[in-house]
């Protein structure tokens, strides 16, 4: 019995630093295909036509996301800007712009990083595990055409490209969801809204976060396309590479809108205007 | 070992491992020029990673490997990618682009390698595809083919850039008679007409008894014989009295 349970002890320590070693093995991994994918952007010419294939996948196509999740959003932030103000004894006539300075600062740039983490950042890592089992970047390496540009660049610079394009739109579809609550709940019009909703901001509230978002972009693309180009396994290496890109680009979203956050309140503290 | 210029494949006591497992130990042959070699074996005795080896897909542990005289073992990525022009790769499982159509398929390494114009590649692509036989099928998806036609698909594609030197995974493999007689035709006017060099990995001596030069079998990682095909087809070798029977009960069977 005693044997039995030292030979359990010892698999467990054998199995918890084999996952250390594969974790220390996998970012490692991950910073040398970071720097790779850096070093390659800089190079010209980039494959156009192939980008402009990307944007449409993953720019284009996540738009109706964007569009319902900003919206279904900003219903449910304006309802709690409300309690919470109306508690403290404001008025409805703050909610614009209260709405409008925490979706262009936070909400708009982390929610556009989540849900496009989710919906992008698995299929880049399930469809380049899928090309690399089954020899596709093979066939692409023995024709002379060089994969890792061909595959990686070009969804990497889609995706910088589109995520500061579908955080603008995911703002503007969370005020207009602030609007529906507002006008639900309240007589005022659609003009005095918009009047209001640039009350309490400037474009230092708008522009900073937005442009962050191209880094979340490189950070989706690029930790998708790791997990994906270098998978080694079969069907559970598809599942594992489109699992962990979700996991960790969420994390790199996350911890980005920290970020972004610290530096606004250290420059703007009292908002951009 | 013949250091001329005569050469297109050489390797020279080439190791490779994968992981803990060894694949390949001291493996050394030759290829020359407009001739076809080919590689018999069973299962798993490393052929898949002799050709993957000779396109730079994989890198050995030890030796080295020339392809027309230039050691491919110490080329970096643009001088590789160059090598690369000159050598067509077809995989045992095709690797058809599968989100593109047939045609694009063809066209895209003339695209990415050659500065030919639009109607150019088009025509090309033509010409490739009423040679295996699918010039019906341009615009289908490669998911839409039988195991055969894509098989086609992959010779076309690996066809596309005229390369001096074609590399074959068991092309035979899951394919019907009539497509495996017209990749051996297709493998013999390669051969004839064209003076392209051809090595084949296979798992039947029938398949390759008309269209090689030279034979080498693998087995367990090593070259157990190497050699013009009529010396080592006659070699007192298991592994090659094995293939000799299973090719005489083949022909009977056919």
């Amino acid at each position: 019995m005693r044997t039995s349970r030292t030979s359990t002890s010892n698999s467990h320590l054998l199995r918890d630093s084999s996952s250390i070693s594969r974790l220390w093995i996998a970012t490692i991994g991950l910073l040398l295909f970071a720097s790779r994918t850096l070093r390659e952007l800089l190079r010209l010419p980039w494959d156009a036509e192939e980008i402009s294939i990307q944007l449409y996948e993953i720019g284009w196509r996540s738009v109706p996301l964007i569009l319902i999740g900003g919206v279904v959003l900003g219903i449910v932030m304006t309802q709690l800007i409300w309690t919470s103000l109306v508690n403290f004894g404001a008025v409805d006539a703050v909610i614009p712009a209260e709405l409008s300075r925490t979706m262009f600062r936070q909400m708009g740039p982390l929610m556009t990083g989540l849900l496009v983490s989710g919906r992008v950042g698995s299929a880049i890592g399930a469809e380049l595990a899928v090309l690399r089992i089954t020899e596709q970047i093979d066939a692409f390496e023995s024709l002379a055409i060089d994969s890792f540009r061909h595959l990686v660049i070009t969804r990497v610079i889609a995706c910088v490209i589109a995520l500061p394009i579908l955080t603008t739109l995911m703002s503007f579809a969370e005020i207009a969801g602030g609007f529906l609550w507002e006008a639900a709940h309240s007589e005022m019009s659609l003009w005095l809204y918009v009047g209001r909703l640039f009350d309490r901001i400037g474009w230092g509230d708008y522009i900073l976060p937005t442009l962050m978002t191209a880094v979340s972009g490189f950070a989706i693309g690029t930790v998708a396309c790791y997990f994906g180009y270098t998978v080694e396994e079969n069907a559970v290496g598809v599942r594992r590479a489109s699992m962990h890109s979700v996991v960790l680009s969420c994390l790199f979203v996350i911890a980005l809108s920290l970020i972004v956050n610290a530096m606004m309140s250290f420059w703007f503290p009292g908002g951009a205007q | 070992m013949n250091l001329d210029g005569s050469v297109a494949v050489r390797f020279d006591q080439v190791s490779k491992s994968i992981g803990t497992t060894r694949i390949l130990e001291d493996v050394s042959f030759e290829v020359s020029r407009g001739t076809a070699c080919s590689i018999l074996g069973r299962r798993g005795t490393g052929k898949t990673t002799v050709l993957k080896l000779a396109v730079g897909l994989l890198k050995p542990d030890r030796g080295r490997i020339f392809i027309n005289g230039e050691e491919i073992t110490a080329l970096d990525t643009p001088d590789l990618m160059r090598v690369r022009r000159s050598t067509g790769f077809v995989f045992q499982n095709s690797a058809a682009f599968d989100s593109i159509a047939v045609s694009e398929n063809i066209a895209l390494p003339l695209r990415y390698n050659s500065s030919k114009p639009e109607n150019e590649i088009q025509e090309k692509v033509l010409q490739l595809l009423i040679r295996v036989g699918l010039e019906r099928d341009s615009h289908k998806m490669p998911v839409d083919l039988s195991v055969g036609m894509r098989k086609l698909l992959g010779f076309a594609r690996a066809l596309a850039c005229d390369p001096a030197i074609l590399l074959l995974d068991d092309p035979w493999n899951g394919v019907d008679s009539i497509t495996a007689a017209i990749i051996r035709r297709l493998l013999l006017d390669l051969k004839q007409r064209c003076r392209t060099t051809l090595l084949i990995v296979a798992n039947k001596m029938i398949d390759v008894r008309h269209i090689s030069d030279q034979l080498a079998i693998l087995d367990g990682g090593h070259m157990v014989a190497c050699g013009p095909l009529n010396e080592v087809a006659r070699c007192d070798n298991q592994i090659m009295r094995q293939f000799v029977s299973q090719e005489d009960s083949d022909a009977r069977l056919s």
